[in-house]
């Protein structure tokens, strides 16, 4: 008996699993039920037969997911994944932004944060703009620029790897809903 | 079996009162039975739930693990009367062309 309790528990952990794209009440209240059918059968002396019946827990899972709507969590990740998109586009520009002030920066000395010690009137760009300007920053803006270009660079990173990994997961779950709906 | 017939089936099941998923699946799954395969009856059972002509509530026993019982709504007795007179009517008219 040890043994076909083993058996049931594998079966409901892997339905479970293939019921992924269902919230996750009603994935419990499958599991739960099919785990009470599992063990009446088991009790009777027919489980091998109730198992065959089922099939495997992946094609039995499809039967569920026939029709079913995606789940709010599903949903709920695809539009985490399109403000992760956004985000990573915005931290990637902000990036780009940063490094070209680097470069030019180190390429154009005149280029830099400035102050006109008269009017204390702050001007970012070249000095050419007046002819009494302090520089603010100096040799700071450029590493100052690279540092945050390496910063809003990973942030970029982070963030465009977890909306594709939800991507992938409203895709998958998609998917096991179409193949779901499909005549067998 | 077609999708409308094992749903009329499922839904006959349960005209005599409330009924537990193992005694449902035994009776239309049994010798003698409809014909219903064991591995269809639950996600047919979810279904009819979802569509609103099936109750459910679980029920925790002392002894074992906790009990799904389905009961008719008043959307499903409406449904399966229905298809019980049509189907008298049915086999009414097919028993005439049959015994000519």
């Amino acid at each position: 008996m040890g043994n076909r309790q083993h058996e049931i528990a594998a079966y409901a952990h892997a339905l479970d699993a293939a019921l992924h794209a269902l919230a996750p009440d009603d994935r419990a209240d499958i599991v739960q039920e099919a785990r009470t059918h599992l063990e009446a059968s088991a009790q009777a002396g027919r489980l091998d037969a109730t198992l065959a019946a089922f099939g495997k827990p992946q094609s039995y899972a499809l039967q569920f997911l026939e029709g079913a709507p995606l789940t709010a969590t599903t949903e709920r990740g695809m539009w985490s994944a399109a403000g992760g998109v956004a985000g990573s586009v915005v931290m990637a520009l902000l990036a780009a932004v940063f490094v070209t002030v680097a470069v030019i920066d180190i390429l154009v000395p005149a280029f830099g944060i400035w102050v006109n010690p008269a009017s204390g009137a702050v001007y970012f760009g070249n000095a050419g703009l007046t002819t009494r300007a302090e520089e603010l920053a100096g040799a700071w803006l450029s590493l100052v620029s690279i540092s945050a270009a390496a910063g809003t660079a990973f942030l970029s990173f982070v963030t465009a790897r977890a909306a594709l990994r939800e991507i992938r997961r409203y895709l998958k779950a998609s998917s096991d809903l179409l193949r779901a709906g499909e005549p067998e | 079996m077609r999708k409308g017939a094992a749903e009329f089936a499922v839904l006959s099941a349960l005209r005599g009162g409330e009924l537990y998923g193992v005694e449902l699946v035994a009776r239309l799954t049994g010798a003698g039975s409809v014909g219903l395969s064991e591995g269809t009856v639950y996600p047919l059972l979810r279904r009819l739930q979802s569509d609103g002509r099936l109750l459910a509530r679980w029920d925790d026993t002392d002894n074992g693990p906790p009990r799904k019982y389905y009961s008719l709504t008043r959307t499903g007795r409406e449904a399966v009367e229905g298809m019980a007179a049509f189907w008298s009517e049915f086999e009414a008219q097919l028993n005439l062309i049959v015994r000519v």
